[in-house]
């Protein structure tokens, strides 16, 4: 609807009063009363008093997001000094790991550990030793009766076995 | 206080001038909010409206009055909440009230609401308001109720000022039809 049919309304008009005031015919007079009081019908309905709980509900929302961005670089800091706290301890201490003596290993790795060591010619001494240990246990076994050698067998063989299980690495040491 | 003072102390943040536009506006929004989604969620589109305020009066240049401005968050947060309803399948508006708010309705200020109440029952009423669309409410409330130019309406609704016109002209339209029909019942 254009401005110029719209002026020609002569309802929207008086409401508007855009047009000068004329005398209204009784019917005209009539639609206006009703409309008119339907008007303040709707106002009384539509009328909204907040309450003081809503408002204060609103206030704290706000404050709350007014706090937010501080409350993010307090967390950002205090995650930035545990970070650096904890980077400091671990570099500060550490935990010694080194690799299982030659003499503990039980399984395949034992002959190529023997056989690596011995080719660099560093365990000798090893050598001889571990002769001497076939020697003692030659002699033990002679001079024990078969029972008690069985016995021995069994709890060397129960050894090796639940050695197996075990980590090659043993930690010797720990330091704090 | 001045808006501009107001809108400063926006701007920076500080809760007195939240405290003071709410005190100051809250009402007034409340009752558009309240003519364009009935009675539910009113409190709750008032406090979204204000955290909106919140985020982006930097983005208020000044150039529409405050209320203006104010007016067309809170409309748009009505028409988000009526396409959440529609989504939902809710009820789109229910004026009909519970006893219990009938009762607690602050009695009218003058003489005319109980007259015309004696011509028009309240069941009456509310079906005259329910067979409104909720934009033709507002139209009537920005308008008739509220008193606003066409310009502000215009710029509150973001349309052209002619579409506002020609849309209140058959929201009056419809509504004196509606009255006429209860008239010829009665």
């Amino acid at each position: 609807m254009s401005n110029h049919e719209y002026e020609k309304d002569s309802f929207d008009a008086l409401i508007d009063s855009v047009i000068k005031k004329r005398k209204l015919s009784e019917s005209e007079k009539a639609e206006l009363r009703r409309y008119a009081k339907f008007v303040k019908i709707l106002r009384e309905r539509t009328s909204y008093r907040p309450s003081e709980s809503t408002k204060l509900k609103t206030l704290s929302k706000i404050r709350q997001k007014k706090l937010l961005p501080y409350r993010i670089a307090l967390a950002t800091v205090t995650s930035f000094v545990i970070l650096i706290l904890g980077l400091g301890f671990f570099m500060e201490n550490s935990i010694l790991i080194t690799p299982k003596p030659v003499f503990l290993l039980n399984n395949g790795e034992f002959d190529a550990a023997r056989s690596s060591l011995l080719s660099n010619g560093e365990l000798s001494s090893a050598l001889s030793s571990a002769n001497k240990m076939s020697s003692v246990e030659s002699s033990v076994a002679n001079s024990t009766n078969g029972d008690e050698l069985k016995k021995h067998l069994e709890t060397t063989i129960d050894f090796i076995v639940n050695k197996e299980e075990k980590n090659n690495a043993v930690v010797l040491s720990t330091s704090f | 206080m001045d808006e501009k003072k107001l809108v400063e102390g926006l701007k920076k943040k500080q809760l007195w001038a939240y405290e003071v536009l709410y005190d100051r506006y809250a009402q007034r929004l409340g009752s558009v909010i309240k003519s364009y989604l009935g009675v539910d969620d009113v409190d709750d589109v008032i406090q979204e409206t204000f955290i909106k305020v919140f985020k982006n009066i930097k983005k208020f240049k000044g150039k529409s009055k405050l209320s203006t401005w104010l007016y067309r968050i809170a409309v748009n947060i009505c028409k988000d909440t009526i396409a959440k309803r529609k989504r939902q399948n809710h009820l789109l508006v229910d004026f009909q009230e519970s006893e219990d708010q009938r009762i607690s309705e602050p009695p009218a200020p003058n003489d005319v609401f109980k007259e015309v109440m004696d011509e028009l029952s309240f069941e009456e009423l509310m079906d005259i308001v329910a067979k409104l669309s909720e934009e033709d409410r507002l139209l009537i409330k920005l308008r008739d109720i509220e008193g606003m130019s066409y310009d502000e309406i215009a710029e509150i609704l973001e349309k052209p000022v002619g579409t506002v016109k020609s849309r209140l002209h058959y929201a009056r339209k419809r509504l004196r039809e509606l009255l006429e029909e209860v008239e010829y019942d009665v």
